[in-house]
């Protein structure tokens, strides 16, 4: 019983390997010319329409933190990578906490700084205007 | 704890939605009492040298400096904005 049942499984996810982690593995096949146009890009690189990403976009998110370039097309053009994003992505680099020192020096020399006596006289003055309904 | 705020930051603060205004008002509240408690979770962060980064939702973030008893505000705005901000300086 249980034999039966895993053998559409087995079909289903041998096609699935072959159409969605290998794109060129009709072009490998020895009885069949690699197509030149299919070669133009990097095969190492995941390819996915922008409707295929939107069903699979966790498990593309994962092999892309996981190191390997995810590409998303749209119009069959290649459109955007996704690429890991680390803590250090968000850090201030040495030139900019240098050049930010400066500035708030001069901010504070030109009397352009405002001194509040705590956080909330600051969020009363700073208050955006409510907009009133037509 | 002294507040100080820059031009930059009290523009970014006047332009937000109401919604926005409230996340980050909710946010800047709770910072002068969590600061120095790492496990109170506000979503702060120490960034190089004596500067801070609060985040505020998922987008927003805001970037101070901290001297002695002064907490001064510099920018306030989305990651992207804060960068063309400390591109253009």
């Amino acid at each position: 019983m249980s034999g039966a049942s895993e053998m559409p499984r087995a079909w289903f996810n041998s096609v699935m390997h072959e159409r969605k982690d290998r794109p060129h593995a009709a072009s490998e096949r020895k009885d069949r010319s690699p197509n030149p146009r299919e070669l133009r890009y990097n095969f190492r690189m995941k390819f996915r329409s922008l409707s295929e990403a939107k069903l699979e976009l966790g498990m593309l998110i994962r092999l892309a933190e996981r190191g390997e370039t995810v590409v998303i097309s749209r119009h069959g053009k290649p459109a955007v990578r996704l690429a890991p994003i680390s803590e250090d992505d968000l850090q201030l680099t040495a030139a900019e906490s240098v050049k930010l020192n400066s500035w708030l020096r001069n901010e504070r020399a030109a009397g352009r700084t405002r001194k509040h006596s705590s956080m909330e006289e600051l969020l009363q003055r700073t208050r955006p205007p409510k907009k009133s309904r037509a | 704890m002294k507040v100080e705020t820059t031009a930059p930051f009290r523009r970014a603060l006047k332009s937000l939605s109401e919604p926005d205004f409230g996340l980050v008002s909710k946010a800047l509240l709770k910072l002068p009492e969590t600061f120095g408690h790492p496990h109170a979770h506000v979503g702060l962060r120490k960034l190089r040298g004596a500067f801070y980064e609060l985040r505020a939702g998922l987008a927003l973030r805001i970037l101070f400096r901290r001297d002695a008893d002064t907490l001064t505000l510099l920018v306030l705005g989305t990651h992207d904005e804060i960068k063309r901000f400390l591109a253009q300086l």
